[in-house]
Formats: C-alpha cells, structure tokens, sequence
C-alpha cells in the first residue's frame, strides 16, 4: 500500500506536465511581446506616449504700441482669447448641444455653427471663437465646459479709430504686422514668439509633474511717433470735406515740420477700416497703400518754386529781374504757353511766380540749363526716396540729359521747369518745401520719434541731409510765396491773424502715352508763419470734378488747417496784445 | 581557566541577538530604510505642488496683466479726440471759438505733457538731486 503511494507520487501526472508546459509558453510569449514593445520597439511607443502627454504651446508676448508723439496710443494690444474644442469630448451630440450654448451666450454667434466646426474638423481640436474679451475668457473658464480650453493671444486696438490707417497699417490674425508702421516695424514692436511645453492627463487637463516650459518672450518695445494726432485728425477731416465737396476721386495732406523734418500728418484718402480691412477684394488692396509715399504725381506749378529756387541760388535771376512773356515760348517743335493762354508783356521773376507763367518758368529754365537746373532739382532730393524707413516710398521719376540721353528732349526741360513730365511723391514735395521755409536746409522728413523698449528708449534725431539753397535765396522765396498768398481771393485762403505764405498748383494727369487725361491734379503747398516757418503744408486733391484751380480747391484746406495749428501750437496772431 | 575565544564571541552575538533590543533596532532600520525610500516620492510630490503653485500664480499675473491692459484700452478710448469732442459738444454743449485771442502773460509756460509712466525708459526717470537739500534731507525720516 505504501509502496503504491511512493510510486503514484514520484509520478507526475501527464495533465499537470501540460498545464505547466502551456503556461510556460504563454508566459514566454508573454515575456516575447513585452521585449518586443519595451525593447524593441521603445522609441516608437515612447514618442507616441510624449505626444499625448506633452502639448506645445506658443507663447507669445505683449505686442509693442503706437503712440502719437505726445504718447496717445494710436495702436495697443490687449489679452484675447481663442476658444478651442476638443473633437472627441464633443462626439455626444447631447452633451456638445448643452456645451455649445452655453458657449454662444457668452460669446456670441450660432449654436449649431459652433458645435459643426468643432466636431467637423479634421484635426484634434478647433477654434470655434476668437478673439474673447478678457471678461468673456473669464465667463468661459467659470463655466468649466468638457473638451473645451482658451488659447491666450492678443488683439489689436485703434482708440483714435481708423486715424492714420495706411500710416499705421495692421497685423494679421498671426498677430504679424502686414502693412504699414505695424509691418516696417515688426521686429522692434515684437519680439517674437516661444514656445512652451506642457504636460497633461488622459482628459487632457494640465498637469504640473514636470517642469517642461519655456519663458515668454521680453515684450515688443513701444513707438512714438512723430504723428501728432490732432493735427492728423484735423489733416483727415480737412481732406474728406474738400474730396466730397470737390467730387475728387483722392488726396493726400502731409503736415511737416520745417526744422526737424518731423512729419506730424500724413492723411490720405480713400483709406479703410483698420479695424476690418477686407483682404477679400483684390481690388481694394490699394487702399492700404500709404499714397503719400507710394503715389507719384505731375506736381504742376507748385513745382516753379524749384525752379525759382535754383535761379535765385544761382545768382542768374533776382525777384525784380524782368523779362517779357509774348504768350509763347518756343522749344525745337513745341510751343509752351500759360495756364490761361495770357501774354503778359514786361514782367518780373516774382511776378513769374506769382502768376504762375509757364513761360517765364520755361524762360528761367533755358536761361539755367538742364545741367545746373537738374542739379538744383537733384538737391532738393528729387529722384530719390526721402529715406523715412517707410516701405514702398516711391523715388520719382527725373529724367535728364545724363540718366536717360536717348529719351530726353529740350521740350522736357522747359515742361519739367513747371512741373510737367516729371513725377514726384508728395512727401518728396513737401520736403523740398519745407527745405525752402528752413533757410535752405533740406532736412530728412521721419516719422518715428522714439522706440521704447524692455532695455531703455532710443531717440531719433533730425537729420539734415544738404544745403539745398542759400539762406538768402530761400528767405526770397518765401517773401514771394507770401504775395502769391496775397495775391488770391480772399474767399478761398483768408487767414488774418498769420502771415501765410504758399503757392498754388494745377497739374495734368499723364494717361501713361504721352498724352494728358482731362481731369487734374489741384494742390497747394504752403508755409506757416511767413516770419518764422514752423509748419509746411502739401494739400492734393485728385481730379475734382467741378474746378480744377489749386487756389480754390486746396488753399482753403491749407488755410485751416495752418490757422488751427499754429493756435495749437501757441504761436501768437497778427494783433496779439 | 581558560576560555575558547571563539566561543565566547559567538556566545555574545547570540546575546546580543536574543538581546530585546535587537528587533527594535531591526525595526528601527526598516522604518529608516522605508522612509528614505518614501523621500523622493515627498520630495517629487512637492516639487508638483510647488510647480501648480507656480502655474497658478502665473496664471493669476496673467490675468492681472489682461485686467490691467484692458484698463488701459479703456484709457485710451476715454483720451480718443472723437470721444472728447462728442462729450464737449453734447454733453457739455461747447463750441468752437470764432476768435482765439492771445495776451501775452509774464509768467512761465506750463510744463509740457510727458508721456505715461509705463512709457518712459529707465534713463529718464528724475534723479532726486534736482530737490533741494532739505527736502532731500526730510526724505530721509521714517
């Protein structure tokens, strides 16, 4: 009996063997798939673990503003948020409905649109909102909705409204500068964008196990401008009213200061809406070109100051030296005559100048000669971009006997003279004028005072560029801008209490072949005050359609606006006790 | 006489082994051991707290820093020309002038409008060396 016992148990039953050898392969295979996924395949699934649990976030940091020059904010960044909703958490469409409606009432739009664009996208979250105001990210986030997170960015503000939109430009929903200031100026108004891990749990809840972030980046530095916003308030206004009353199809008003070359306006028109500039259309992307740098014009007799400049400088010609005007100047084939097809007789240079003869300016330029007419033109910085920092500034266009000797005539001297057959920006214009109200100095127009940033500011100082003309000659030059203003209707540019000082322009629009449309360019350019110049002024108003004449269609805008800006700027009037 | 050292030295470590110390010492260690091993835990498990702390106080400085920007935004509109010309005329019932007129005062001109605190540099804050030395020296009490 003991004996059986002894046997059956030193005998393993064959079941029990097979169990165990079962086991054993399952545990080897087992034992094989886990080497396989923690060894063989470790860099796959562990990269793919990270990439649930670890997210990038973009950081980005305060954008810089754009201050008017006495720190006004023309431009300024505030928080805002985007709403983002994850795909999946909103797959029950009861749940999603309840979450969507909640959302809309506090921040606003369409239910069922929302709860589409979350769960028809194709990637793992969606935007359904931007752009929340600060309180409404708040609502958000007090009501806790599933799936749902808040994206922080910025948004962009204009508190003057569309006040210099072209000048200022705007930024993308990249919150990237895409024309103007904002885009010139990109680099120092941001300071870029970092990026930021973060780790979180199955429900894709941040987690703070790990210390995986990055630190936002410095914030952009502000600008000031030179822009003061009254003025360029008021430069607006003036060219909206004169545009409407005259039917023109656009102008431009720049405001400048002659002793620094500060540009203090820069208004142009049509403009657009700074705060929904529509990129739809194609064709209106030309409103968000800044005219007053890009357009380039005929700038007519305006430009007769030059030429008058260049006669005095050069001492061929003195404001009382006479000539006769028949009417007619002669050049090889062409015939020039006056505005009005007058003959004048026995006239003076400032009489020239005053009556804004074609002739005489033709006269004036022959008796010069192209090559030291053309020098006098290149001085005032004709031909070339200003140099204001800005984009897209136009250089002109002069031609003369060296730059273009094949396309260049005699005619193109005489024509050039009263400020046909060559283009200018108006910038460049009212910098040369600005030049002659400043004893002959052409200073450098600019249009950023001071950038301040993290690390400190950094002034821009004026910058003279040459001595366009002699003090002397340029002081004679305004005493004869003076007469022109005296010389016109009262009706059009009446400003008793300042001595004012300016001339008129009515200029042809070329078609592009050679020949001239039937509409015109009108402008005045003018200085304030006569005795101690602190403003130049450009107005040009595109093809009015009821008169033509700069005298009636530009001088009052200019009268306003030097009236209100030199009692602005606390300059005592004519009579002051 | 004579004692086998072996022996007696296996007979003291039976001692000190049958000792009632020696399990509380073992215990002791065990605890030592188990809370050493417990340290990186407490220390990570910090860390985390801590970490959160920081999220949320940064968070919170976030939302301080949106709070004070939109007051700013704020600001700026209430300053806006369009705003204030809006108040003088219809809430105020001003109007242009038709005639400015200038009397020349013998005093001095205000000071000129600088710009926001927040928009200044760090070079341009005044130094207190522009007050006088008793007022500098008053600056001094508590």
């Amino acid at each position: 009996m003991r004996h059986a016992t002894a046997q059956g148990a030193l005998k393993p039953n064959w079941r029990i063997g097979a169990l165990a050898l079962l086991l054993a392969l399952a545990l080897l295979l087992v034992a094989a798939r886990l080497f396989q996924l923690q060894v063989m395949e470790h860099n796959y699934y562990a990269s793919a673990a990270r990439e649930n649990q670890l997210r990038e976030e973009n950081l980005t940091s305060r954008r810089g503003a754009i201050l008017d020059r006495n720190g006004y904010p023309l431009a300024v960044s505030v928080e805002a948020y985007d709403v983002m909703v994850e795909k999946e958490v909103w797959q029950d469409p009861t749940k999603a409905a309840a979450a969507a409606q909640k959302l809309v009432g506090i921040a606003g739009g369409d239910a069922a649109a929302l709860t589409a664009t979350a769960t028809g996208s194709g990637a793992f979250e969606a935007i359904v909102a931007r752009g929340l105001t600060y309180e409404q990210a708040l609502a958000v986030r007090e009501a806790g909705l599933p799936g749902v997170r808040l994206v922080e960015g910025s948004r962009r503000l204009h508190p003057e409204g569309n006040l210099a939109a072209q000048l200022l430009g705007f930024v993308g929903l990249d919150n990237q500068g895409l024309t103007g200031i904002e885009a010139d100026m990109e680099t120092t108004l941001s300071s870029g964008v970092s990026k930021r891990t973060i780790e979180r749990d199955g429900l894709g809840n941040e987690l703070y196990l790990l210390d995986v972030g990055g630190s936002p980046p410095q914030p952009g530095a502000d600008i000031v401008l030179t822009i003061d916003r009254y003025i360029q308030r008021l430069a607006e206004r003036e060219l909206s009213a004169a545009v409407k009353k005259h039917q023109a199809s656009g102008g431009t008003i720049i405001v400048l200061d002659v002793k620094t070359g500060a540009i203090r306006a820069m208004a142009s028109f049509p403009s657009f809406d700074l705060a929904n500039p529509d990129l739809s259309d194609e064709s209106k992307a030309g409103l968000f070109r800044n005219l007053a740098i890009t357009d380039q014009y005929e700038p007519g007799s305006v430009f007769k100051l030059i030429t008058g400049a260049a006669g005095f400088d050069s001492g061929l010609v003195g404001p009382q030296t006479p000539w006769y005007d028949s009417g007619v100047f002669k050049v090889e084939s062409s015939t020039i005559r006056n505005w009005d097809l007058s003959a004048n007789g026995n006239q003076t240079v400032t009489q020239l100048l005053a009556k804004s003869l074609n002739t005489g300016a033709a006269w004036l330029s022959d008796l010069m000669g192209p090559e030291r007419f053309y020098d006098y033109v290149a001085r005032f910085g004709f031909g070339e971009p200003t140099g204001t920092g800005l984009s897209g500034e136009a250089a002109g266009l002069v031609r003369t006997p060296s730059s273009d000797p094949d396309g260049w005539r005699a005619v193109d001297l005489a024509t050039n003279s009263f400020g046909q057959g060559l283009t200018v920006t108006p910038l460049q214009m009212v910098a040369a004028l600005g030049a002659i109200a400043n004893g002959g100095l052409l200073m450098r127009p600019y249009v950023v005072q001071e950038v301040i940033g993290p690390q400190g500011s950094e002034i821009y100082q004026p910058e003279a560029i040459r001595q366009a003309i002699s003090p002397q000659a340029a002081r004679t030059l305004m005493d004869i801008m003076a007469v022109v203003v005296n010389s016109l209707t009262p009706l059009y540019l009446n400003v008793p209490e300042y001595e004012l000082a300016g001339k008129t322009g009515t200029a042809s629009i070329a078609k592009g072949d050679g020949t001239y449309k039937d509409t015109y360019i009108s402008s005045f350019a003018g200085v304030a005050p006569l005795d101690d110049p602190s403003i130049a002024v450009l107005v040009k108003i595109d093809e009015p359609k009821d008169v033509p004449w700069g005298s009636v269609v530009a001088a009052p805008a200019f009268a306003r606006i030097a009236k209100a800006v030199l009692t602005y700027y606390n300059i005592p009037s004519r009579g002051s006790e | 006489m004579t004692a086998n050292p072996r022996a007696a030295r296996a007979h003291g470590l039976d001692r000190l082994l049958r000792s009632p110390s020696m399990p509380v010492l073992l215990a002791l260690a065990l605890a030592a051991i188990g809370i050493a091993a417990l340290l990186p835990l407490l220390q990570s498990s910090w860390a985390t707290t801590t970490n959160g702390h920081i999220h949320e106080l940064e968070r919170e400085k976030v939302d301080w820093q949106a709070r004070v920007q939109e007051l700013e935004a704020s600001t700026a509109a209430l300053s806006s020309l369009d705003r204030i010309e809006k108040e003088a005329t219809d809430r105020l019932k001003m109007v242009y002038p038709a005639k400015t007129i200038y009397i020349t005062v013998p005093a001095q001109a205000p000071e000129e409008a600088s710009l926001p605190p927040r928009l200044l540099g760090p070079g341009q804050e005044t130094t207190p060396t522009d007050k006088p030395w008793w007022e500098r020296a008053l600056g001094w009490l508590p």
